[in-house]
């Protein structure tokens, strides 16, 4: 099947791989797109297009009917990350179930369902295929999306439904909102720790090569009821990764540290706020410390202490006010490195870091046809253009 | 003809109810002492219903047409910009003083028959070139006419938020009733801006990444009649620095393009000058509330009505960036997206 002349609907249009798809359907294709858009407020790259926009949400069942009325393929790229996890699951599997049914009743040719590599965490060292074993799931994304699966499945399996199932890796590239923009924020801000001198790998992948095997998912034949890996050719390792962002930014803002270091900031982090903490970052700073201390009743208060303490309680004291171990006042620059916030992994990122997982692209690339043509630097490179024209970098 | 209702001011009409006259025409109305809004006018009946109940307007109409009946000295049309030109002539027929939004029309030949009908019928035709109430821009015109920067050099805007207007419908994106994307909607102030500060254009080079619906992010290079040049760029995906940089031989200007924020930098003088254009009341060393531009512009339409007399943003001045606007879609060349390999086309013919 060519998608040339058809009727496509594409969900999730206003994301980053939905909105490539719509440019890739459009100008590559010749398809005739349709999109389903929640809120038009996020419709302005989109609008660039001859399309058809039907306003309407995934979970209104009677909206995704409407959408899906006359189509010939479905891509199905849509995830709302902005709910809890209750929203998420109604969005996320109540709007697979209505999209299901939606087109088995309008006999779509084929759903291409965008799930993710994820769906296989834990993951372990070694090489990742198909038909990895899958654990407990990690968080409520992992659990949504591996039910949608399971929905996509069922449609195929027990009422005919011809789906492909596609799962990519960790997706970089121009508007990527986590891997690429979210990233880029945190080297920006703050100070990015990495673990295991960064030699965990890394399966990112270029978001053209991803919107590639979404495509070749809905025209190849023989591989209906199937699900794909998608990924780079080879994994970096998360130290390649972040440094190829950084040079994108112009800025060193990783730095490596041990395990159980990390676990320990970790933990540190989702123990109770220090309601003076703030009160002695401020006192830190090297312009308010001469002044507050010049105060009389500072100083009264200084000199009382270091009266009754201890030298050994006195000078733990100073560098737990101060945050050093030297006894001298802080360096503007080292006050201001300080300050920069510590972005640190949440549990899930942290196993990835940890993990050496190759994800084998073996069975996309056989059944599929799909050829990645991105590595890490001709990702980069056009990621890099894109967060100089974005204003990012 | 309408007759002015001295009583209760002006009685105003505010025709098309989306988002800006919610937001904006409305609550600026509703505080001005010298009009009452007699009509609101929207064809979508529930929307217009509501918002007159909520705010007591007396009449909640989905024809404007049916102002005709009614005591109406002056209307603000807020309509899609394909309407603006047809509705605002047809009111000016009818005697009523019209207020139109931005851009004032789609085409030049509209903005002509618009000013053509304002005169014939003795009425007023003001335009909603909202940012001609900044006192910075005012600053800025009388700064560069009184030749404090020296023979000029060049010029560089850059206006960029991603977009975030309230959106009900996909209408705003619809090439037939838009006219355009980012260049008609946000890029019709800046380019009137430029023009109202430098003056007209002479030539220019239009590219935008409009593939057959409307723009999102566009670039105008232009030459002025004077010979300056300089560059416009404009997106509703990007943030960008917001400011209009002018530069002289003397010195250059940096000023805000949708607040009263403005710099000067001469040369050879280490410092700049950077704080907020005022009134020249606001004393010495204060900060002054932000200027509400839309109750300047409401008060000048009003004035001008009462008194006769020309309103700031007269139908020739909005026809200015109209005629650029249209020069530059006809004009278009694809614009360059550097992390897409090779200039992209359409499958097929570019609407």
């Amino acid at each position: 099947m060519m998608l040339e002349g058809k009727l496509v609907l594409v969900t999730g249009g206003t994301g980053a791989i939905g909105g490539r798809l719509v440019e890739k359907l459009v100008l590559e294709q010749g398809a005739r797109v349709r999109v389903l858009v929640r809120n038009f407020m996020h419709a302005s790259r989109l609008a660039r297009f001859p399309l058809e926009m039907i306003g309407g949400d995934l979970a209104d069942p009677a909206a995704v009917n409407k959408a899906v009325q006359g189509c010939d393929v479905v891509f199905h790229c849509a995830y709302d990350f902005s709910g809890n996890a209750v929203l998420q699951r109604k969005s996320g599997i109540d709007g697979t179930r209505y999209l299901c049914e939606a087109a088995l009743l309008n006999n779509v040719a084929r759903l291409v369902h965008v799930s993710t590599f994820a769906v296989y965490s834990p993951m372990s060292s070694g090489v990742l295929t198909e038909e990895s074993r899958r654990g407990k799931a990690p968080n409520s994304y992992v659990s949504v999306k591996r039910e949608s699966e399971r929905l996509v499945l069922s449609h195929h399996g027990k009422k005919g439904l011809p789906v492909v199932i596609i799962q990519p890796t960790l997706v970089y590239g121009p508007r990527s909102s986590h891997w690429t923009l979210g990233l880029a924020q945190q080297l920006k801000t703050g100070v990015v720790p990495l673990v295991d001198g960064g030699n965990g790998f890394c399966n990112a992948v270029y978001i053209d090569d991803v919107v590639d095997s979404l495509i070749l998912g809905a025209i190849r034949p023989d591989v209906i009821g199937e699900t794909f890996l998608i990924s780079a050719a080879e994994p970096i390792t998360w130290k390649a990764f972040y440094e190829a962002l950084e040079a994108a930014l112009h800025v060193k803002s990783t730095v490596i540290m041990p395990e159980d270091r990390l676990r320990e900031e970790v933990a540190k982090s989702q123990r109770k706020p220090n309601p003076v903490a703030p009160l002695l970052q401020a006192a830190r700073h090297p312009e308010v410390y001469p002044q507050l201390v010049s105060l009389p009743v500072a100083r009264h208060l200084l000199q009382a202490l270091r009266r009754g303490l201890s030298d050994e309680r006195w000078n733990a004291l100073k560098a737990s006010v101060l945050m050093t171990e030297d006894t001298a006042v802080l360096t503007a620059a080292e006050v201001e490195a300080k300050a920069k916030p510590l972005h640190l992994p949440d549990k899930s990122l942290l196993a990835l870091y940890l993990t050496k997982t190759h994800v084998s692209i073996s069975k996309a690339r056989e059944r599929l046809g799909y050829q990645p043509k991105f590595d890490l630097e001709r990702g980069m490179d056009l990621t890099t253009r894109f967060l100089r024209w974005a204003n990012v970098a | 003809m309408g007759t002015i209702s001295e009583k209760h001011g002006l009685a105003v009409a505010l025709v098309g109810c989306g988002a800006v006259s919610e937001h904006c025409h409305l609550p600026a109305l509703l505080k001005n002492q010298g009009c009452h809004v007699a009509a609101l006018v929207d064809s979508n009946r529930s929307r217009v219903e509501q918002l007159a109940a909520r705010y007591r307007v007396n009449h909640a109409l989905t024809h404007y047409q049916d102002l005709y009946d009614l005591r109406v000295d002056a209307a603000i049309v807020a309509l899609p910009n394909n309407l603006h030109a047809p509705v605002t002539i047809d009111l000016l027929r009818r005697g009523i003083h019209v207020l139109v939004e931005k851009p004032m029309a789609l085409t030049v030949m509209e903005c002509d028959a618009m000013i053509k009908t304002a005169a014939e019928t003795a009425t007023t035709l003001a335009v909603g070139l909202t940012r001609r109430f900044y006192r910075a821009g005012q600053v800025v015109r009388s700064l560069v006419q009184k030749g404090v920067l020296g023979q000029l050099l060049s010029f560089d805007f850059r206006e960029g938020r991603v977009f975030d207007w309230p959106l009900a419908s996909d209408f705003f994106f619809r090439k037939e009733a838009a006219g355009g994307g980012v260049l008609i909607d946000t890029g019709v102030h800046a380019l009137d801006q430029l023009l109202w500060w430098l003056g007209d254009a002479s030539s220019f080079e239009y590219c935008d990444d409009n593939f057959g619906g409307v723009e999102a992010d566009c670039v105008v290079h232009i030459k002025l009649k004077s010979g300056v040049q300089g560059i416009v760029e404009v997106s509703r995906t990007r943030n960008l620095r917001n400011t209009a940089i002018i530069r002289g031989e003397r010195g250059e200007l940096e000023v805000a393009l949708t607040n009263d924020r403005i710099a000067l930098r001469l040369e050879g003088v280490p410092a700049q000058v950077m704080g907020q254009a005022t009134s020249r009341q606001q004393p010495f060393g204060t900060e002054q509330a932000r200027m509400d531009p839309i109750m300047a512009e409401h008060e000048d339409f009003l004035e001008s009505v009462r008194e006769r007399r020309a309103p700031v943003v007269p139908g020739f001045e909005g026809r200015r960036s109209v005629a650029l606007i249209e020069a530059c879609y006809r004009d278009r060349k694809p614009l360059s997206i550097p992390w897409m390999d090779g200039t992209p086309t359409l499958v097929g013919e570019i609407v």
